[in-house]
């Protein structure tokens, strides 16, 4: 599903990080973002976050966080590896531990 | 104890003159923590604080840091030193009533979360969520901190 402006750019390269972020996207290896559990976070305001920033509501901000706090992480976004670079600075700005990655290395 | 509560446009909570002064010196302390961090001292709250973003790639995390360490350190230094500011007595007053906003007290959740975790990097606290350094009086500090930001999220989140 790649669209024109991807088709493009994989014909007209020009630095290696771009052809390999092309390729990323034409392979469609998504990203994720992950928030880790920490001993300090309050629950409730771990689910506000999630209500807040990624506007998932009440029942699915509650089934993440529950995930983060039993599990120890949870996936909270996927897509591009820069979406997912935006989210985990955002998520560091609530002092929530959040990194990102490719999904087949989770 | 003071708590927030919350009201039509945000949330208050009246503060004794100590509490208050308590609280505005730990955000004062966070923001000084922030600006003056120096790479070739790691410190694990400042670690907390602005972690790497890349849990298996150290080249990654630093390229990554390069580019939003600066801003994202600014936002909390910004933030610390708000939430003091509000905390600011009026002369002769014998509390410090805080009124905030839906957006100030967005920014308060924040920098509060950021004061409690560098001082649980302090205390020490472990997955327990107990400490293994500092005294009685410190972790009595922390669970204030700690129920305080707790009423603060019961009052906006509506």
């Amino acid at each position: 599903m790649a669209d024109t402006i991807e088709l493009t750019g994989v014909e007209t390269p020009d630095t290696d990080e771009r052809t390999e972020q092309w390729a990323q996207t034409l392979l469609q290896t998504p990203w994720i973002t992950i928030v880790w559990n920490d001993p300090v976070n309050l629950m409730s305001y771990v689910e506000w976050v999630f209500r807040t920033y990624f506007g998932f509501d009440k029942p699915e901000a509650r089934r993440r966080m529950m995930m983060v706090h039993q599990e120890g992480r949870a996936v909270v976004a996927t897509g591009t590896r820069e979406e997912m670079e935006r989210h985990v600075v955002a998520m560091h700005g609530y002092g929530l531990w959040a990194t990102l990655q490719k999904q087949d290395e989770a | 104890m003071s708590r927030f509560r919350a009201t039509t446009g945000g949330a208050s909570a009246r503060f004794s003159l100590g509490n208050a002064e308590l609280l505005a010196g730990l955000a004062r302390q966070l923001a000084t923590l922030i600006s003056d961090r120096d790479e070739s001292a790691p410190d694990p709250a400042l670690a907390r604080l602005l972690p790497d973003a890349y849990r298996d790639s150290a080249e990654d995390a630093a390229e990554f840091r390069r580019f939003t360490e600066e801003e994202l350190g600014d936002e909390k230094v910004r933030g610390a030193l708000a939430l003091a500011e509000s905390l600011e007595p009026t002369p002769g007053a014998k509390k410090v009533t805080v009124e905030l906003d839906t957006g100030q007290a967005f920014a308060w959740l924040r920098s509060l979360t950021d004061i409690r975790l560098a001082y649980a990097t302090r205390l020490g606290i472990d997955e327990t969520g107990g400490p293994t350094a500092g005294g009685h009086l410190d972790f009595a500090i922390y669970n204030w901190l700690g129920y305080l930001q707790e009423t603060l999220v019961q009052a906006v989140d509506r």
